[in-house]
């Protein structure tokens, strides 16, 4: 028999597997809203998880804080661990992202929102690559969650420092807006226009689709190639050529899904870095709309 | 192959009705939309108001702490820098206060010995004179008994000679008489 032919089912059953589904019951459906779905179970996993990171290496540093501050010790101060080393470096890389692209007067304020976005993103990630595991960004409806956070975020900011006229005013350039009165009303218009919907419609719309599209995408590839490891390893046929054929394809199918087992680690940080310096370049572009 | 793909893709989707039919995996299904909202705030909350808090606190101390250090370092270096010149000087004016006092004490020492040989040179040469002194002394004693006695002895022999007696004064301007040829002859 050709193992090929069972790869159409084995995709469709990838796919299945990879939608929304209730947590307990693979067959059925989501009916309502409030079902708990595989998608949720996994990301409150995820966040049960870096919450609890965090609350380790916060009361940590609290700890040390006050220790340095009581003793006048500043060894106290010293790095120390792996979990404390990691989360560290993530809140400074956070940190110096907000105040490289915001700028360093307004980039603090926005570092937990960002810093928010960023760890929610890559743990969930690394948990929808275990395998059966879902990532919050493999599903549109998380990532379409995620994008509309971060677009009230940009658009609230937006509004709120330069007033609906002056944020609004923004979207036209400076040039066009000192043009005679056709050319400023007609060209103008034409550029608000486009300028609306890309601030307000495209934006959000890249966000959700791109880290999606992303993180399904390695997920379809990983299921293919973890589908032909499983297809062609197991068949010995009375044929000694198709055994041969079999285990040689499985090898290589192998060796192709480690190789993107480890691409997809990268591109699972890839995206939440992305999504995030994406959300600080939209906040950056609204703190300082009336300036442009 | 690929239409058997398309088949069996809707058949997996062809229980489900409605919208969630239609677009298939680009849905975004309501099931997974509230509860990114629900996980984003408390996650949120927690990093805004405990978690980067404290993690930024620690990264700014810890900044502050470094920093500190290596002004302390610095300064201590130079103080360190400072004080070794400092000892290096002391060492050179003690080492030639040192050689000062040195040479005072040969200095002395050489005075002293100068004083202890005049001083001798002095005693024995006043040793010598006295010796000297005593010796004429003892010398002219000598002398002046030698005197007497060649006198008596020369009246007692010119008396037995001559046989006569000499009168009382006779004798002494005889004796007289000897005694300064002696004298005259002893001065020569």
């Amino acid at each position: 028999m050709n193992p090929l032919e069972l790869l159409p089912g084995k995709i469709a059953e990838l796919v299945h597997e990879l939608s929304v589904l209730p947590y307990n019951n693979m067959e059925g459906h989501v009916t309502s809203p409030w079902t708990l779905t595989n998608y949720v179970v996994w990301g409150l996993i995820a966040l049960v998880t870096t919450m609890i990171m965090f609350i380790v290496v916060a009361n940590r540093e609290k700890k040390q804080i006050a220790l340095a501050a009581q003793s006048g010790d500043v060894t106290a101060l010293a790095p120390a661990g792996r979990l404390v080393g990691a989360l560290e470096a993530g809140v400074e890389f956070i940190r110096d992202m907000a105040t490289d692209v915001i700028g360093p007067k307004d980039g603090p304020k926005y570092v937990p929102l960002l810093g928010t976005f960023f760890f929610m993103i890559l743990i969930s990630n690394m948990f929808g690559l275990i395998p059966a595991g879902k990532s919050i960004g493999g599903t549109i409806g998380g990532t379409v969650a995620l994008a509309l956070i971060s677009w009230l975020a940009f658009v609230w900011i937006g509004f709120s420092k330069n007033g609906a006229y002056g944020y609004l005013k923004s979207l036209i350039p400076e040039g066009v807006r000192q043009m005679p009165p056709a050319g400023r009303i007609i060209l103008g218009g034409f550029i608000f226009l486009l300028e609306f919907i890309s601030y307000f419609i495209v934006r959000p719309l890249t966000l959700a689709v791109r880290l999606f599209a992303n993180l399904y995408a390695g997920h379809i590839i990983l299921g293919v190639f973890s589908g032909f490891v499983a297809l062609f390893w197991p068949i010995f046929e009375k044929d000694l050529a198709w055994s041969i054929g079999g285990v040689g394809a499985g090898a290589l199918a192998l060796v192709f899904l480690i190789l993107m087992y480890a691409f997809e680690v990268f591109v699972a940080f890839i995206q939440a870095y992305v999504f995030t310096i994406l959300t600080a370049v939209y906040i950056q572009s609204s703190v300082h709309a009336s300036e442009h | 192959m690929f239409v058997e793909m398309a088949y069996a893709s809707e058949a997996a989707e062809g229980a489900k009705g409605g919208l969630e039919a239609t677009l298939g995996a680009v849905y975004p299904n309501p099931a997974a939309i509230w509860p990114t909202w629900v996980a984003f705030i408390i996650l949120f909350f927690l990093l805004w108001k405990f978690a980067f808090p404290a993690i930024i606190g620690m990264l700014d101390k810890r900044a502050e702490a470094i920093k500190e250090s290596l002004e302390k370092a610095e300064e201590t270096k130079v103080e360190a820098e400072r004080l070794l010149n400092e000892y290096k000087q002391q060492m050179a004016e003690a080492r030639g206060d040192a050689s000062k006092v040195i040479e005072q004490g040969r200095k002395v020492a050489e005075t002293m010995k100068e004083e202890i040989v005049a001083k001798a040179n002095e005693e024995a040469a006043a040793l010598v004179a006295k010796a000297r002194e005593i010796m004429e002394s003892e010398r002219k004693a000598a002398v002046a008994e030698l005197q007497k006695s060649v006198a008596e002895i020369s009246v007692a022999v010119a008396g037995k000679l001559i046989g006569e007696k000499l009168t009382a004064a006779d004798h002494a301007t005889l004796i007289d008489k000897y005694v300064a040829e002696v004298g005259g002859l002893n001065d020569n």
